[in-house]
Order: structure tokens, then sequence, then C-alpha cells
């Protein structure tokens, strides 16, 4: 029987997709749909880890100081705002924290990350952001698939379908958020690709996959159960033998009794050392869920997922879809997010370094936005795409650099955007793909991450 | 070398079309370069014809004639072409292309100078050419560097160009900016060739005695020497048959019902019982609703709250019905594109008709965008892409920011479209920018309803009216409101406002968004009757009159209109603002005794959230003072609080001892309670969002590469022009209801042939057209298309019956032929590996859908009625289209077995073998309940092992155990009663390959 491209993916992704395109043209030379080769060249990252700081953190607080907003203080912008503004705001709002150089590179950074601070020479802190969406739920959409408003694929799905996975006994894409992040699902969307590129959510950190283990019956139990199965479906297939899905069928159950054995081990930060879950913070009431997170991250792809997004939404005292909205009550909330993480992300740093895994893991740090410089009642910011900052750190990225800017006020983004779509386009080349190679036939056209956009940011590139 | 016809000379198409008609020799290239040449007509075979038909010589004159005056005019245009060729293009390509090229994919200013619609049309500036007019062309001013903006080449890129150079573009525009047709860049649309497009035609019929669809395939298959496989079994007929009308197995009582029926009309009967089941709708409804990308909620967040698709459901019974009752297919489009109107033309109304555009209400667009402006044409585009795509197999979509890439379907064509949604509506109004979009409920109230319920509103506002000259103290009182210990409201009969509410304890109490002081008391005017406090006097004498009010919920509202009175005589009033308060100024009046001083606390708005803190108090010359506070605080109860009196109503006169209220209070509540619960339905209804520029009926503008911030011409609304033959001649209202008829029509080449597909499609797995929702040149063509042609033209004769389509495609014997495949059938496999002949039936898996109903249904649990709200549980024992479906919500069930992803057009389910589904059959909760039912009733049944398993596999496959099956039966099970060995057993089976393919 003869497969094109899509039907070889449908069919034989048999763990959790991890039959990336390049696995799929390696075994079929000939694939006449696509002249593609991947990955298109030598990547520098092998895996990515997103942090996604839900909510949309204030980069004029935590990592693009900005003095004039002292001596503007209380005075309003002195140009006038975009037309897109989501409610007025009023006086521009100076930073109450204090930022002092780190490092060799001498990367200015918010008293409000210490720990993180000390990983300046590591890492890359973008200040020249762009995003086009004012809200959560369509700013979340494009940071993740490009797109504000219909469903698209998203980035780790992309990485999966162009790459596959490099462990086929657990989830090629895993999504670690406690909490639901702005609309779910959507952001971590296979879309039109085929569903075993969909992200694997993990919700309850205790339990992190579903259906891992019978309540009752043990593994010998079901081994029993399997071999019974075994039997009966050689039987039916024996008469079929013309349809490879009953065979493929057949091995996904004997995937699955091994994913029940691995997998649970996989997830489980219990069995590392004291000294590392003392690195993530677990020992701390306050770190000990984004801790968690973290290290289930470094687990993840020290075994070979090929993304895995952590979701900041859930600290010891809140749990809210956008952790890091802060509209009011800025100065007590964010330095609480602040100290959830800062730990968390310097051990996650420290530990993928000293195990050799920095040098090719992606590690990306942001949120859907920024916030405003100006005052949103008396302790608050407005989301703002204008002009923030992300960081990234590792795999192929020059570290101990700032690249672009903001203006003097922290507003729009000055030198060196950076949109989103660029964002990917850097992603996907640091990964071995070119952005506009990478397409999925689709309702009719070829659709891309990218869309028609994005520029490789190739300073930000080691 | 042929020309498109729109290129041909009258003249040469007349002459064209006589040798055609007359059977002259085929017409060849000519292999000169006169300007003749261009048109594939030889003289020697004009001369031929003249001499063959000289009775036709006549109207050849006047071709020729035609021609002469064409070719002159033809040689100066050949002379500005070459011009053209010479100076321009070089010139064009040189300085220009780096930037405006058509492919370069993204060119700057959205400005193409390759092809002559490129410079026509022009970019984000407007036409770049006047053609005779370089004064007024932007590519003139441009290059002069006459224009304040743009200069071009820019400085950096070349800068100016040559006076020469720039004297030749002038002269080229002056002269007409003339390009050859040939200009590369655009492939010329074939529209008029594109299969698709045609009109269904009619082709041989079959041989008499010959089922017509097998007639169709196995002339195929012959000519591929290809024999059709055998019938399948009967077994594996009623199991497949079952499963395809109803996604239900058959019970073991219909099987050995169907065995032992040896009629020759024993088929048939199998398919009108199964055509009858109200269950046939559950399934094929399904079909339908991925085609329409169905949820029954947005969003986990707002799940079942203001602003979700609260009433979704009643859009699935709606299509679940439809295909029950046979609605047929072209009403069933009219319906849920324009039922609305339909049910608004005098005589015509019905619930239905509003219910069945809820198809446009479960939209799926970014809901929560601040940009409005934006948001709104999301909306749209999610309207135009199911309707295109679902209707008419077409991605129309792909134009919103520029002509389609491979099908003839321009921006124009999109804009064109897009008007008819631009002017009709799904939201009432867009909210505010932080908010998320609410969608419009529409009452399901009928003209005569509606004039009932105006008449019942209009006596009760008459009877409040009256109601309102007196004043009526509040008789009811409720403790504990909202759960508060200490807050107590009172209010007047069968009313929820006026009312008043009193904290009666020393701290503030917080309840919805209402914050009420230490020993408040507030009142609450209802949305157009006043709450007022009363007092009437005991004494005769001087009075000072203080009082404050202060708005206790200063988040919502608009303030009140509030005054105070002795008797009817005003002594103070005025306007409060939401969130602020009032001291009124003393006041010093004389009162006899029994007069009434009245507050009055009116409404300012019809806002339900007008709580009004009140101090009232009265002093008189002598004596104590009374206190409003006080003596409510004190006695609690209404009727207790003499002489204040908390009263709704703005008369002058207490009513207490009036009889004729007391009547007319009651016919006031019987009036109330005649009209009973109002039913919602979401759907679309005519005219524009209301604030926005579209509001009424309007064309809408292009909007250049999809953003509204460049807007180009307006389009008049209409139909795609590749596909219709003609453009509505006037458009009454949105013109939606016209634009379902155009898709409704049997005229229309797409719609018929799109559906038969798809009912092709869910009998054969595959469609006829594998791209179901894709009729264009990225979908794949037909396999089969005078098989498609017959079907749709079968379709609209049976008045687009599709129960008519299902009876015709189940009794073809393809449709009954065996999906095994037999060792020394190899050859003919791999011959046709695809099965795009259909040689043979397709094995297909159970959907999401079917595996978990079948699961149910085999412990004789499932909840087989129909309709209703969805249920959360997957536990619940409904069938699972009723099973709740979050739009955002992936992790479900039903996603994990490729149901359909709600957020899609889905033509066709994905079809993944994933251990998560292995994982979900070995572990999940409900599939292990489902085994221990299973087994218990095992055990309930009599006889050995040996019969119990064959009660088994009868029950879940339609077929005795094997010899094999037994014997393992009997290495597993130690004893037959034990319930537990059986579960094991039970729960492999499910797992099993049998259990989930349909052969």
């Amino acid at each position: 029987m003869e497969w094109n491209r899509r039907q070889m993916l449908a069919s034989f992704a048999n763990g959790f997709g991890m039959l990336g395109l390049a696995h799929v043209l390696g075994q079929q030379a000939s694939a006449s749909e696509s002249t593609i080769t991947l990955p298109h060249h030598s990547p520098k990252a092998k895996r990515v880890i997103f942090l996604f700081m839900s909510g949309g953190p204030s980069h004029v607080d935590l990592f693009d100081p900005k003095p004039k907003l002292a001596e503007y203080s209380g005075k309003p912008l002195p140009f006038d705002k975009p037309k897109l503004e989501r409610t007025k705001t009023g006086n521009l709002l100076p930073s109450p924290y204090e930022f002092k150089k780190h490092g060799q590179c001498g990367t200015e950074v918010s008293q409000l990350f210490p720990e993180v601070a000390k990983h300046v020479d590591d890492i890359c802190v973008i200040r020249s952001m762009v995003a086009d969406n004012i809200n959560h739920n369509g700013a979340c959409l494009q940071m993740n698939t490009g797109e504000q408003a219909f469903s698209r694929p998203s980035l780790g799905s992309w990485l999966l379908y162009g790459l596959g996975s490099e462990n086929q006994n657990l989830p090629g894409y895993v999504v670690i958020s406690p909490s639901q992040p702005a609309q779910g699902a959507p952001l971590w969307s296979s879309s039109f690709l085929p569903a075993s590129h969909q992200g694997t959510l993990v919700s309850d950190l205790n339990k992190p996959i579903m259906n891992l283990s019978h309540p009752r019956y043990s593994m010998e139990q079901q081994r029993h159960q399997l071999d019974w199965l075994k039997q009966m479906n050689e039987a039916h297939a024996a008469q079929r033998a013309d349809d490879s899905r009953l065979n493929a069928r057949i091995a996904a159950f004997e995937l699955a009794f091994r994913m029940q054995r691995e997998a649970p081990e996989a997830f489980d930060v219990q069995k590392e050392s004291k000294a590392t879950q003392q690195l993530y913070g677990l020992d701390h009431k306050s770190t000990e869920i984004f801790g968690k997170q973290c290290l289930m991250a470094r687990r993840l792809v020290e075994r070979g997922v090929r993304m895995v997004q952590v979701y900041h939404t859930q600290t010891s005292k809140r749990s809210s879809c956008q952790l890091w909205d802060q509209h009011s009550s800025l100065m007590q909330e964010l330095p609480l997010n602040c100290q959830a993480t800062d730990q968390p992300i310097a051990g996650l740093l420290t530990d993928l370094k000293a195990r050799g895994l920095l040098k090719d893991t992606l590690v990306i740090w942001g949120g859907e936005f920024g916030r405003t410089p100006t005052a949103e009642g008396k302790n608050g910011r407005e989301h703002h795409p204008f002009g923030f900052t992300m960081w990234m750190a590792g795999g192929g990225i020059k570290g101990g650099q700032v690249h672009g800017a903001t203006d003097d006020f922290g507003w729009h983004s000055v030198k060196d955007k950076v949109h989103v779509h660029d964002l990917h386009a850097t992603i996907l080349h640091l990964m071995g793909i070119q952005h506009e190679k990478l397409t999925y036939r689709y309702g009719g056209r070829d659709y891309r991450l990218t869309d028609v956009f994005g520029n490789v940011v190739q300073q930000i590139i080691a | 070398m042929d020309v498109p016809r729109s290129q041909a000379l009258p003249g040469i198409a007349l002459l064209r079309w006589l040798c055609q008609v007359h059977d002259c020799s085929p017409p060849k290239p000519y292999l000169t370069t006169h300007p003749w040449a261009r048109y594939p007509v030889r003289t020697a075979t004009i001369l031929s014809c003249l001499k063959t038909y000289p009775v036709i010589r006549c109207i050849l004159l006047l071709a020729l004639a035609l021609i002469l005056l064409q070719t002159c005019a033809q040689a100066e245009d050949a002379a500005r072409e070459a011009f053209f060729e010479n100076k321009i293009r070089p010139l064009l390509a040189e300085k220009c292309y780096a930037c405006h090229s058509a492919a370069l994919g993204k060119s700057k200013g959205d400005l193409t100078l390759d092809t002559q619609a490129g410079w026509l049309q022009g970019g984000e500036h407007g036409p770049a050419i006047v053609a005779g007019q370089p004064e007024k062309s932007l590519l003139i001013q441009a290059v002069r560097y006459s224009h304040a903006e743009l200069k071009m080449p820019p400085p950096g890129k070349g800068g100016k160009l040559a006076d020469k150079e720039i004297a030749s573009l002038e002269q080229w525009v002056r002269e007409g900016a003339i390009a050859p047709k040939a200009v590369p860049g655009k492939e010329p649309v074939e529209a008029s060739s594109w299969w698709a497009f045609q009109p269904v035609r009619q082709h041989p019929t079959a041989p008499p005695g010959m089922h017509p669809i097998d007639a169709y395939l196995n002339k195929k298959l012959e000519a591929k020497h290809l024999t059709p496989f055998p019938q399948a079994d009967k077994r594996t007929l009623l199991r497949r048959i079952t499963y395809d009308l109803t996604g239900l197995p058959p019970t073991a009582d219909e099987m050995s019902a169907y065995l032992a029926d040896t009629s020759p009309t024993a088929w048939t009967k199998v398919i009108d019982r199964l055509l009858a089941s109200p269950q046939y709708g559950v399934r094929w409804g399904r079909h339908w609703l991925d085609v329409v990308r169905y949820a029954d909620s947005l969003d986990e967040r707002s799940y079942d709250k203001d602003g979700d698709i609260l009433d979704a459901w009643r859009y699935r019974d709606w299509v679940v019905n439809a295909f029950n009752r046979d609605l047929p297919y072209d009403q069933f489009i009219t319906q849920q594109l324009a039922g609305d109107i339909l049910a608004n033309a005098p005589g015509q109304w019905s619930k239905d008709k509003l219910i069945a555009t809820g198809m446009y209400a479960i939209g799926n667009w970014g809901n929560g965008d601040a940009d409005k402006e934006k948001l709104h044409t999301d909306i749209v585009d999610d309207q135009v892409d199911v309707t295109s795509r679902a209707f008419l197999g077409l991605t129309v979509a792909c134009a919103r920011c520029h002509d389609h890439k491979f099908d003839p379907i321009s921006t124009r064509d999109y804009y064109a479209l897009s008007g008819f949604f631009f002017s009709s509506h799904i939201l009432d109004k867009f909210q505010s920018k932080g908010e998320g979009e609410k969608l419009m409920r529409i009452p399901l109230l009928s003209p005569d309803d509606k004039k009932r319920n105006e008449a019942i509103q209009k006596r009760v506002q008459e009877i409040d009216q009256q109601l309102g000259q007196t004043l009526r103290p509040f008789t009811e009182h409720q403790l504990h409101i909202a759960g508060h210990q200490g807050l107590i409201g009172w209010r007047g009969l069968g009313a929820e406002n006026p009312s008043l509410t009193m904290n009666l304890t020393d701290k503030p109490i917080t309840f919805s968004t209402i914050k009420l002081q230490p020993r408040a008391v507030a009142v609450h005017p209802g949305t157009k009757n006043a709450a007022t406090i009363v007092w009437k006097s005991p004494l005769g004498g001087k009075i000072t009159i203080r009082a404050k009010l202060l708005d206790a919920d200063p988040n919502c509202g608009n303030g009140i209109d509030w005054h105070l009175r002795q008797g009817s005589q005003v002594l103070h009033e005025g306007l409060m603002d939401n969130g602020s308060n009032v001291v009124i100024p003393e006041k010093k009046v004389t009162v006899q005794k029994d007069d009434l001083i009245l507050l009055v606390v009116g409404p300012r708005g019809e806002y339900s959230c007008d709580t009004t803190e009140v101090e009232f108090n009265i002093q008189p010359e002598q004596g104590p003072a009374f206190d409003l506070r006080e003596t409510l605080q004190k006695e609690k109860l209404p009727g207790k609080t003499q002489p204040w009196f908390i009263c709704s109503g703005t008369g002058s006169k207490l009513s207490h001892d009036d009889a004729a209220f007391a009547k007319l209070s009651d016919e006031r509540n019987k009036l109330n309670q005649s009209q009973g619960p109002t039913e919602f339905t979401q759907g679309m209804m005519e005219g524009g969002i209301a604030g926005t520029t579209y509001a009424g009926y309007h064309d809408a503008r292009i909007h250049k590469r999809g953003s509204y911030n460049r807007l180009g011409d307006v389009v008049a609304r209409g139909f795609p022009t590749a596909v219709a033959q003609s453009q509505p001649a006037s458009l009454p209202g949105s013109g939606r209801l016209e634009l379902a008829r155009w898709i409704a029509s049997p005229a229309n080449p797409l719609t018929a042939r799109v559906m038969v597909n798809r009912l092709w499609q869910h009998h054969f797995t595959e469609g006829l057209v594998r791209t179901p929702n894709n009729f264009g040149k990225l979908g794949t063509p037909p396999t089969h298309p005078e098989l498609l042609d017959y079907l749709a033209a079968e379709f609209i004769r049976q008045g687009w019956s599709i129960k008519a389509m299902h009876r015709l495609i189940l009794t073809s014997q393809a449709y009954q032929r065996t999906s095994m495949v037999s060792p020394d059938q190899q050859k003919a496999l791999q011959a046709d590996a695809e099965n795009l002949l259909l040689a043979r039936q397709h094995r297909r898996r159970l959907s999401a859908e079917e595996l978990r109903d079948t699961l149910l249904f085999v412990t004789g649990e499932l909840d087989s009625s129909l309709g209703g709200k969805s249920v959360r549980d997957l536990m619940s024992p409904r069938r699972t289209l009723y099973v709740t479906t979050i739009r955002s919500d992936r992790t479900t069930f039903q996603a994990q077995f490729d149901a359909a992803d709600p957020t899609a057009i889905v033509e066709k389910r994905t079809e993944a073998t994933v251990a998560p589904q292995s994982l979900w059959l070995l572990n999940n909760p409900l599939v292990l309940e489902r085994a221990r039912r299973l087994a218990t009733l095992v055990a309930q049944q009599p006889g050995t092992a040996d019969a119990r398993m064959h009660w088994l596999t009868n029950r879940l496959f339609g077929r005795p155990a094997t010899t094999q099956e037994l014997s393992l039966v009997k290495s597993i099970v130690t004893h037959a009663d034990k319930a537990d060995e059986w579960e094991m057993l039970c729960q492999v089976l499910f797992c099993s390959n049998e259990f989930i393919y349909v052969d």
C-alpha cells in the first residue's frame, strides 16, 4: 500500500506523535509531495523550553530600565499614544525597583530577579519585542501560533511536525501549566496538522499523564491482557493482511504498555537528588510549584522531548490564567511572581549548563506582551504590545547581550524591532528549519508558522 | 496556441464558430508572424468553408469586414506593444522590480509593476498609472521626483532615472499604457474550463437492470481489467450499515432477524428501518456539525455564562432533526443561511428557521480582541469561510488578502460575499475594548406571541401607572439575603424591585457589587418605578426635615432621580450621579396630622443596580425626633414601622385601604404569570452590527491585504464570478436570502455535487472528490466525474432528498462489497492500492462517538434519547453527541479519538493511531466500568463458558466465537460464574481491533 506523507504521519505516529517529517522523508526518499529535507541546515538547538509568564510581565520593572520615567514621574507621556488603547491609562509611573548591571556583560536587571541576574552572560535580552494584539487571548494565540484570531498550529506542533521527537515513549511536546493560561488548548493546538502533533497538557503536577495506570490491575495482569489481546488481534489481522493500520494499532498497545513503565519516571521530580531539588527551589513553599515545573521540563528535554512549554499560572498564593496581569496591585503581585520564578529559572539554567544541555537547549522567557509605562489606577499597568522584553539563552544564542531598544519611556520599540513573527523565524532557524520552507497545505493554501512574515534575527545568534 | 475567449476578436470568433459548427478541418496554429496567426484559424480553412457553404457567404463577408476594421487598430496596438517590450519592460525590470514585483511575494507599498492589473490597481497610494494622463499618474510624478513624498527609484536605490527614460515612461502612459496581453506574472484564470464550475451534466444512463452506481464504477474497473470484489457476508453487511446509518452496532436480535430473512427485500427493509430510526439523525447530524465547527461552549472560563454560545444546542438539535425528517437539502441550506428572513415573511414564522441560523452564531473567531474593527472583519471572515467551504466546496477565505493563487476567486469576489455578512449581525453591539463579545440572544417568539406579549405589557404598564398613583407599602420580607447574616430585605408583592435592604450588623456587608455600611438602610427603585419613603405625620405643627442619599453600588447603574414632597408639593428635587451622594438641604414645614412627607428615590435609567442608602430624619418642634434608621433597625418587619412606610409608587395616597388596588395588583400578577419564561436562540439577523459603520445594509470595501486600515473599492454584494452565471439584480435587505437561493439552486454547479460527495464519503470513507471542502484546483478531481454528476442530478431530481440518496447508494453492489482481500487478490490490490476505483469497500475505524456509544450500548446502558442541553460528564449514559464539547478544550476523550476539531471546518476526520488511545482503553474509568458491567451480564447468562463466550462475541462483533477464542476463554476463565475473570476478558475485547474496525 502506498502512503503519502500525511497518511504516514497520521497512521504510524504510534507514540505521542514522535514521527516528524524528517523521519518520514528519511524513510521515503522519493516523497513526491515535498522536496524539502529536514533539518534544512545544521541545527544549533535541539530542543526548546519556553517559560511563559502568562498575563504580560512588566518590562520597565524587570529588564528594561527607564530613568526617564523617574524624571517624568506623574507627567503625561510626552507624545500621542497609539490609536489602539485598551483603556485610557494615566500618567507615567516610574519603576519602584532598582536596576543594576550584572555579569561580565553588564546587562541591567531589576532587583526583582537577583538569581536570574547571575546568568546574564548566557542570556540575550531582547528589549524590542513587538506584538499586534492588545488582549490576552489574541496576544497569547499570536505568541504561540503566529495568528491572533483563528486556529493555527502552535510553534511546538510545527517543531514536532518538522523534526519529530527523539523519544518514542514520551509525548514530543509537553505543556506544563497548573492552571489554564488564557484560552487554553488553542495555544498548543496542532490545528490542521495531524492531531498527534498537539501539545500534551500536564496540569496536575502530581498526576502528569492521564490513564497511565489501572486502579486495580498489576502490570503482570495487564501484561496477560495484552497477550490475549495480541492473540485475538493477530488472528483478526491474519485475514486482513493488507491493512497496515491493524498492525499499527497492535504496536500502539505495546507502546502504551512500555509508556506505563517509563513515563511516570520521566515526570517524577522526586527521583532527583535533594541538592537538585533545592537548586530549583522545591524546598520553599513560594518556589515549589514553578520549581517542579522547571525540573520536570529538564527531565523531559533530557529524555528527548522536543519542546516543553512551562506556563507560570500558579503560585503558593494564587492561581490564575493571567498571573502576570497587574492592572492593579503591581507592587504587591509583581515581586511575588518574580520570587516564585527567580530561583527555579536560575536553577534550570544552572542545571542545564552543568549537564551540558544548555548549549543545545533553547530557553525562552517572556509573556504575550509587556505593560504600559503609564499607570493604570495608582498601582497598575495596562497591556502593552508595542514594545516589550523577552529573553533567550542557550541553544545557539549569543549570550551576554541586549538586543534592540524601546524609546526613553519604554513605550515603542524603536531599535532593531523584533516582531513575534521574527522571534518564531529565529526559533525555527536555531532548530535547523527555514521558516519559509516548513509549510503545510490546508484549505487551499500552504500555511507556515510565520504566515507571510518573519525575518531571522541574525544578531542574537552565536 | 489557444487564445482565451475574451481576447478573440468578434469577427474571428464568428469564423471559428462557423468552421467548427460545420465541421471544417480542425483549427491549427498558423506558422507565420502575421497578426492573424494569433488566432487559430487558417485562411485556407475559411476559403474552403466559403466554397462549401455558399449559403453563409453573406455572414462571412460581414465577418471579414469586421476583421479589416479591427486589423487597423490592431496594427497600432502592435506598435505600442513593441514599444513596451523594447523600452518600458526592460526599464521597469531593471529599475523597479527589485521592490515592485509580484514574484517577490511581498512588494513595497503593495504595488506591483509587472502586470497591468498591478499598476492600474496600484498600491497603498492608489493607482500608479492613469492611462493617457501622465500628469495624473503617480508613477510619473514619482520618477520625476515631483511628488511630495514619493521619489522613485529612491535615492538610496539607484536614484532618479535618466531624462530619456522618464520621457519614455511619459510617452508610454500618454499613449494609454498599453501592455501586451501576455505579460508574465499572472496566469489567465480558467474559470470557464474548471470541471467543478461546469454545469452538472447528464451522462449516458445505465443499462437496464443494472444499478447506475455500479454501471459507472464497473466501467472504470473494466477499463483497468479489474474485477469487483464479491459481496460481503450478511453479518458484515448488517454491522456495516447499522454503524453507517446510526453509529451503533446491530443488536443480536436484529442480526438473527436479518440472517433469517431470505426474502429479496431483506436488505431494503433494513435500509428503511435504519433510516426511520431517530438514531440516524444523531449520526448524520454529527457529520454536518463537523463541517460547521460545532461546539457547545467557547471556553472553559466562560462555560455556560452570559456571552457563551448558550443556545448552540438548539442548533445541534435542529440539524439532527433536519436529517431525521429528511428536510430537503435546498431548504436545509436556505434556512441556515437566511432562516431569519424566511421566518419574518408573512405567515412563515417558525422557531426552527430562527434556530437554523445558529450555524453562524457558533462561529470561530478570537473573542476578546480589543481591536473591534479587526474583530468585525474576523467575524465576517469566519462566515464567508464556512459558507463557501460547507455549501460550495470553495476556499474563498484565501482571497481575503489577495487574489486566490490557484482558483479563480478574486479579492473582489471575497468582499462581494463579505458584504452579505457585514449587512447582518450575530452581536447586538460590540462590548468595550476590555470585554469579550456577547452573542445576541433572539427570543423565540412568533409575531402572534409578540403581539400578545405586547398587549400584556401594555396592560401591565397601564396598571403600573395606576398603581403608581398610590403608595403601596412593602409587605414581603426576606432574611439573610445572599447568605449574609444580618442582611434583610423588603419588597412589594411579586416584584424584585422596588425594594429595601438593611444591614442589621455593625460591620459593612458586601454582596454582589453592593457595599452596605453598618446599620445602613437602603432602597432600590424598580426599572420604571420609584421606591418611596413615607412619613405619615402623627402630629400637627412645625417640623424640620433632614435627609441624605448615598449610592451603595458605585460600580454599576447611572444614579437616581429623587425628590422630596409634602403631599403633592415638591420641596426639593435633583439627580444623583452614580457613585456619589446627596445631602438634601434642611427644610422646615408645617404639617397637619396624617399629612405625608415623601422621599422619592426613582430610577434615572433602566438599571438593576441602583441600591441607595438613605438617612431620613424628622424633628418636630417638640418631642423626640423620628429617625428612619432607628425605627427600622428596631422593628425590622414591614407593617410595624409606623409612622414610616416604605412603599413602591410615587402617589400621594397610601393604599392600605384602597380596595381597587388589590384587584389591580392581582390582575397584574396574573398577567405577568401568563407570559411564561421566554426561550432564546442565537443566530443571525438582518442589518450590520449596530454602532458600526455597517449598521444597516452596505456593500463592503476591499480591505487591501486584509487590513481594515487600507480600504479600497466598494464591491457590490454578489456571488463568486467564476461560478455565478449572473449577479443579483436587486438585493432586499442584506441579500442573504438571494445568496442562499443562488447556492441552493439546481443551476449552481457546486452545491449538489459537494453534498452528494459528502454523502458518498460517509458511506465509502473517501469521497469521489477526496477533498470535500475544496473542489478547486488544490483539491483532488473526482475519481468518477460522470458518477458524481449522475448523483448530483439525481439528488436534485429527487427533490434534494438526502434519504433518497442513501437508498440509492446503499442498494448498490459497490456499497455491499467485501473489504477483505484474500491472498489471491494481492494483484488486484496492488493495481489500485488506494482503492480509488472501489473494487472493494473500505474498512473503517469507529469514530470517537461510535466507540463510546458502543461501550455503553453493549452493556445496555446507553440512553438513546434525543436533544437538549449537552451534559458535561463523560460517564453520563447519553450518546456522545450530547457530551459537551468546549472549543478551547482539546484534552477530551473526543479529541483523543480524532473527533472533529471544533475550531476548524472539518471535511474529514484524521485517523491517528496513538498510544494515548490505548492507554485510555486500558485504564480509563469509563472503560473499566463498562467491562465490569458487561462481565456481570455475562455471568448472568445461562450455560457453559463456551455459551457465554458466544453470547459475548455475538453482542460485540455480531458473530459466534471462534474455536481459538473458545480455547482462549478456557485458559482465562477458571469458572463460568467468575465475573472478575470475565471482566478482564471483556476489557480485552473492547481493546480488540475487531471491536473498533468495521469491515
